[in-house]
């Protein structure tokens, strides 16, 4: 049953237990007093009150606030972009749909690990966004707009960032994929941006390569079979008649593919009379009025994005240099090591391997369970030294073995054949599997191992 | 068998008067023209050649004071292979005034991505393509038309060059201001690949870099070989460009001496050019340029043998020498070979061989005058061990493809149907008589 608390500009709906903030009007709206209810529904028709209302509070600091979910009451008129940027849609009287999501939502923040610190701003908003993906449980789907610098909203993004700053969006995620938080989906489209100022918005203009204007002309070439003539339609063209008349033998041209035809075209500079085929293309910016040819724009893809298990690890529990305290590594055992220390030898390793032509391989095991989901953090930490104790029996004593999280593990074989490689594998993803699975209810595990040889991993190699 | 004795002595009894009944088509026609016409002609070139070394010398200080714009103009069909190298070796050129316009006639290869990409790297000036084929004439035509300099030169795309060549071309322009275009010295580059492309070589140097000196210096040169021609502008605007082909370089030739102008040979502008290498592929070749003889000379330019306005003996004689050793000749062998047969067969055994060795020898001479006049000599002499081949090369390969082609051209109109020129532009030069 609905129930309306106050009968203002901004009224709270009660709905089961759910409370709703109904918006009409952006003018007196406060995005601190978002904190105190579960939803907000935006009663308007006009895009820019969307637009002022996602700015307001996705980028609020407090989490509560900036993942509340967003409904739009349903209006024809509704543009594409304010329909699918929000969390749904929905209608005044029907609130059993968006209850239910309100629900789902607010149950995946409260699982959330939210004492994180960021290096940067960048940081910071990658991890609001992957927090954002967690909480709504869908992939993440760039929104054409033309209103935008980079004709793209780009979820929680384009509201955190300057309206100037649309194509860093870009750069955050392309950092969350490096960083293995994002996994790349379906490409659906390209945007091409302005070297110089990041903006999708400019004309594509033929010039002329020799002078660069833009004031070009193009003609039909003529072909007069009879006589071989050739040359620009002008050529043939008389100032008091309509009829082409060949220069060379002062035939009239009667019949095109009979008498005549036009083989090509030429274009022809109105600046410096320049004849070309093959004109110069550039771009002339509309934001920062540069221009340059079209090469020089920088291209992107625009894909869908997935939430990875990395990811998801890292918005339950912060970056794993918080983490590695409180890691459930037997650091106690020989050749398991934590990160940093990892690390460090692993370097080392490299250099020697670089001087000596060593082959030893970096291995990443990678582990896929939904089930393991439910496990607590103090269950997690146990799986997690079992994991990394039972993968160092597989290796030999001066190997060595870490782990980023449950999810995670690495191991560095010295030297190994490929035979000795193929082996590690099997064994490694055969067992680990049926150990997490005897371990764990329901789990659907599977278990990826991964090679590398060092001298193909770079020093910006991110675990 | 054959009898040594027999035939030194058979040639022995027999008498001068004799032998010339018997190889009165040698004596009469091929000696007197081919021999004795050209050491006297060549012998009186060597000589003035010197008394005109200033008048050159005076001629090249002046090019080079004025500069002027070369067009250099390659027009074709898929030759974008050939481009890159065309162009290497103009970069080499030590004249260098000049702009490059190659024209894609219709290709149906790389041609157009090998060209724009050279347009666009600055190698090239310009790149014009037509999507739709026209023929040779309308490609050179084209280039013609957005050419910008002074003089125009007309290159095939297979062609390289000498360092020198382009100025050595341009250089006859400023000894007269009458010359309207000067031809180039065509010479093989792949002679070492087949015999075919060996005996062309050899063909070439008696036929074009001997045999255009002299008619050259006798003021009746009528061939300016397409793959390396160089013209005046304004002339080539007089005569309205190249007309529908095939045999197009020697159509333009003609149509400016008609015009008035003079045409010469520069021996020292020397373009090397891919010869066919299979005797398959010259015949075709050959048949397409022997059709142009009857098509052009004999059709299109036939007022050069009746009075006009425009009359010039140099023309007339000119015409009648081409007319006459290609054309009536071919037709005279034929009678000589029946008349052979007819009155002494029972000789031919004996016949035969002596023909073979006064061609030889008649070859040997050319050869070695063809030998002073080579710059490149020391590459050259190999050709020597190759001159007895020359004559069933000429007399019998030649002489029947010319043969064959004339008939062909001038019962069948063939040239006409040669799709080495597209069917619309064909069926209109047939249509008004060209």
């Amino acid at each position: 049953m609905i129930e309306v608390k106050s009968i203002t500009k901004q009224s709270l709906i009660d709905f089961e237990d759910s409370l709703f903030m109904l918006v009409e009007s952006v003018d007196k709206f406060d995005a601190g007093k978002v904190l105190y209810v579960d939803a907000i529904v935006v009663n308007s028709s006009d895009p820019t009150d969307y637009n002022r209302i996602f700015k307001a509070v996705r980028t609020h600091y407090d989490p509560d606030v900036y993942l509340t979910p967003i409904f739009a009451v349903a209006y024809k008129a509704l543009p594409y972009l304010q329909e699918h940027a929000c969390d749904g849609i929905t209608d005044l009287a029907k609130y059993e749909q968006i209850a239910k999501r309100v629900r789902e939502i607010k149950v995946n923040v409260e699982q959330l690990y939210l004492q994180q610190q960021y290096t940067s701003s960048e940081e910071g908003y990658l991890y609001k966004l992957l927090q954002f993906l967690f909480t709504r449980d869908t992939p993440f789907t760039p929104i054409p707009n033309r209103f935008s610098r980079v004709n793209y909203y780009f979820p929680l993004l384009t509201d955190l960032l300057d309206d100037s700053e649309d194509h860093n969006a870009m750069d955050i995620l392309a950092a969350g994929i490096k960083k293995g938080y994002l996994t790349e989906g379906k490409m659906f489209d390209k945007v091409h941006l302005c070297e110089s100022c990041g903006s999708a918005h400019h004309n594509l203009r033929e010039t002329c390569k020799s002078c660069g204007s833009v004031d070009l002309e193009i003609r039909d070439l003529v072909h007069h079979f009879k006589c071989a003539y050739v040359g620009p339609e002008t050529d043939f063209i008389q100032e008091h008649s309509d009829d082409l008349m060949c220069p060379k033998c002062h035939k009239i041209l009667r019949h095109i593919g009979n008498d005549y035809d036009k083989p090509s075209h030429i274009y022809v500079c109105n600046t410096c009379d320049d004849p070309f085929q093959d004109p110069g293309f550039t771009y002339h910016c509309v934001d920062c009025r540069d221009s340059k040819e079209i090469h020089h724009l920088q291209e992107h893809r625009i894909k869908s994005m997935y939430l990875t298990t990395k990811g998801k690890y890292l918005v339950l529990n912060g970056l794993p240099k918080k983490i590695e305290r409180k890691s459930g590594l037997a650091t106690d055992v020989l050749g398991i090591y934590d990160l940093d220390i990892f690390q460090s030898l692993l370097k080392q390793e490299q250099s020697r391997c670089s001087v000596t032509g060593g082959t030893s391989v970096l291995g990443e095991a990678h582990i896929t369970d939904t089930g393991m989901n439910v496990l607590s953090r103090r269950e997690m930490q146990i799986l997690q030294g079992e994991l990394s104790v039972t993968l160092k029996t597989y290796i030999n004593e001066f190997e060595m073995v870490t782990s980023v999280n449950p999810y995670c593990y690495y191991f560095l074989l010295i030297n190994p054949d490929e035979e000795r490689k193929e082996n590690i594998k099997d064994v490694i993803e055969f067992n680990l599997q049926n150990l997490i699975k005897s371990n764990v209810n329901k789990s659907e595990v599977v278990v990826e191992v991964d090679m590398k040889p060092l001298n193909e991993i770079g020093d910006d190699f991110e675990f | 068998m054959f009898d040594i004795y027999e035939f030194i002595h058979y040639w022995r009894e027999a008498g001068m008067w004799k032998i010339i009944r018997v190889f009165w088509y040698f004596m009469l026609f091929e000696l007197l023209r081919y021999v004795l016409l050209e050491f006297v002609v060549l012998a009186d070139f060597a000589i003035r050649s010197r008394r005109m070394k200033y008048k050159r010398e005076l001629a090249r200080q002046a090019m080079w004071r004025e500069m002027p714009m070369i067009s250099v103009v390659a027009p074709g069909k898929n030759e974008g292979g050939n481009i890159f190298k065309l162009v290497k070796s103009l970069n080499e050129q030590t004249y260098t005034n000049m702009e490059i316009l190659i024209v894609d006639d219709g290709s149906d290869d790389d041609t157009p991505i090998i060209g724009r990409n050279l347009e666009k790297n600055g190698l090239i000036d310009k790149f014009i393509r037509n999507d739709m084929r026209g023929g040779k004439a309308s490609a050179a035509n084209l280039a013609w038309r957005y050419a910008t300099g002074d003089f125009l030169l007309h290159l095939d795309a297979d062609s390289s060059f000498d360092r020198d060549a382009i100025e050595q071309i341009i250089i006859p322009f400023y000894m007269d201001d009458t010359i309207g275009g000067v031809g180039g010295n065509v010479k093989v580059r792949n002679h070492e690949e087949s015999l075919c492309a060996t005996l062309q070589a050899i063909e070439y140097q008696k036929t074009i870099s001997v045999g255009r000196i002299v008619t050259s210096w006798l003021g009746i040169y009528r061939i300016i070989s397409g793959a390396f021609g160089a013209f005046r502008m304004d002339a080539l605007q007089q005569v309205g460009g190249w007309d529908i082909g095939p045999g197009l370089d020697g159509d333009i030739t003609v149509k400016l001496r008609k015009s008035g102008y003079k045409i010469v040979f520069e021996h020292r502008a020397v373009c090397l050019t891919a010869a066919p290498v299979k005797f398959i592929k010259l015949w075709k070749q050959r048949l397409r340029w022997s059709r142009s003889l009857v098509r052009f000379r004999l059709r299109k330019h036939i007022d050069v043998f009746t009075p006009h306005k425009g009359f010039r003996w140099s023309n007339f004689i000119g015409f009648s020498e081409n007319v006459v050793y290609n054309f009536l000749l071919d037709i005279k062998w034929m009678i000589y070979i029946v008349d052979m047969i007819f009155n002494y067969s029972a000789w031919l055994y004996l016949i035969l061989p002596f023909n073979i060795i006064m061609y030889t020898l008649a070859g040997y001479l050319q050869q070695i005058a063809i030998s002073i006049f080579s710059e490149r000599r020391s590459e050259e002499w190999k050709f020597f061990l190759y001159v007895p081949l020359m004559v069933p090369y000429v007399a019998y390969f030649l002489r029947f493809c010319n043969t064959l082609a004339y008939i062909k051209e001038i019962f069948f109109k063939a040239s006409y149907r040669d799709p080495w020129n597209p069917q619309k532009s064909s069926y209109q030069a047939l249509e008004h008589g060209y």
